[in-house]
């Protein structure tokens, strides 16, 4: 084996002759693998919802249709598609270096995830006024946990798109600001496939 | 992984973005989540109305791992789709070998199982 005088002076000069360092690809792959192993957060979550859906877990109490109304879920569901469609013409504008396209994109995306939030919250407000609530049973535990998680997972998305708008707006698009934003999408859009399994198979195969 | 520009818009996944892809995206689950609403609320429309409903939220989510995400075999995309397939089989495993094990628990031992 060499010694690592060796190494770092033969190897170093090999590295740098072929590619600099991706720091954008590097960390938005790292961060593709964490929202990965968030998919399997929610695989928990939906596996215990799918085993408590059951009227003998609801101990008597509520269950599907009662929680919720379709139209007010399929309101939901267009709050988050759109926002994720705005945040689209976020990524839109970065490609064509557009630094108002990007602040006005996540502006109007914050502002229909937020109605999105705004709609979730109201109906849970309701619920808990009814009684309705998570320790009410472990099938009202089940359905609280999974929804909320994903609420959690939009509130936190608000936070950050915030944050990226006062970034861009003060230093514009350096390495740092681009990546994040890249990743902001990937978790942007993670929230309107977790969506679609939430308005199936809770929300409307609880009506069914 | 590697790229030989230092202006981070010319970066690959910078280039990525579709409009046209995006708002198919966004065309395509609408849709298919109206449909999804509409068989849940007239279930004697569609038979089985749960598994069609499921159909449509697969293809949904399809549309979305296409277009959204852009998954494909391209060179920048490459590693992505195929972490993507190698987690794919874990969240059916995870979910499905739950329910059949509860399945099977409720039919032998619980009470759920005795008053069927």
């Amino acid at each position: 084996m060499a010694t690592g005088g060796d190494i770092t002076a033969g190897q170093a000069g090999l590295w740098e002759t072929h590619h600099h360092h991706d720091t954008i690809s590097t960390r938005t792959f790292g961060f593709w693998l964490y929202m990965l192993s968030d998919a399997m957060i929610f695989a928990g979550l939906f596996a215990a919802y799918v085993v408590l859906d059951h009227g003998y877990n609801a101990a008597g109490g509520p269950m599907g249709a009662a929680l919720v109304h379709p139209g007010s879920a399929y309101a939901q569901t267009l709050a988050v598609f759109t926002s994720v469609l705005a945040y689209g013409g976020v990524m839109v504008a970065l490609k064509r270096g557009s630094r108002g396209g990007v602040l006005a994109g996540l502006l109007v995306a914050a502002a229909l995830g937020a109605v999105f939030l705004g709609l979730e919250v109201h109906d849970f407000i309701a619920l808990f006024q009814a009684g309705i609530v998570p320790q009410r049973s472990g099938y009202l535990s089940a359905f609280f946990a999974l929804v909320m998680t994903h609420g959690i997972h939009m509130a936190f998305g608000l936070i950050w798109m915030l944050t990226m708008f006062f970034q861009v707006a003060a230093q514009g698009f350096t390495d740092k600001t681009v990546y994040r934003l890249l990743n902001l999408k990937v978790f942007w859009h993670f929230q309107a496939v977790i969506w679609v399994l939430v308005f199936t198979f809770v929300y409307m195969r609880g009506v069914l | 992984m590697v790229h030989d520009s230092h202006d981070p818009l010319h970066h690959p996944e910078v280039q990525l973005a579709s409009g046209w892809g995006y708002v198919a995206a966004f065309v395509v689950a609408t849709g298919l989540m109206a449909g999804v609403l509409f068989i849940a609320t007239h279930p004697g429309l569609v038979h089985p109305a749960m598994a069609a409903a499921a159909g449509a939220a697969a293809v949904a989510v399809l549309a979305q791992l296409v277009f959204l995400f852009q998954l494909n075999f391209s060179r920048t995309q490459v590693w992505t789709t195929v972490s993507f397939l190698l987690i794919l089989p874990l969240f059916v495993i995870a979910v499905g070998l739950t329910m059949w094990m509860f399945h099977a628990l409720d039919a032998r031992t619980m009470l759920m199982g005795l008053m069927r």
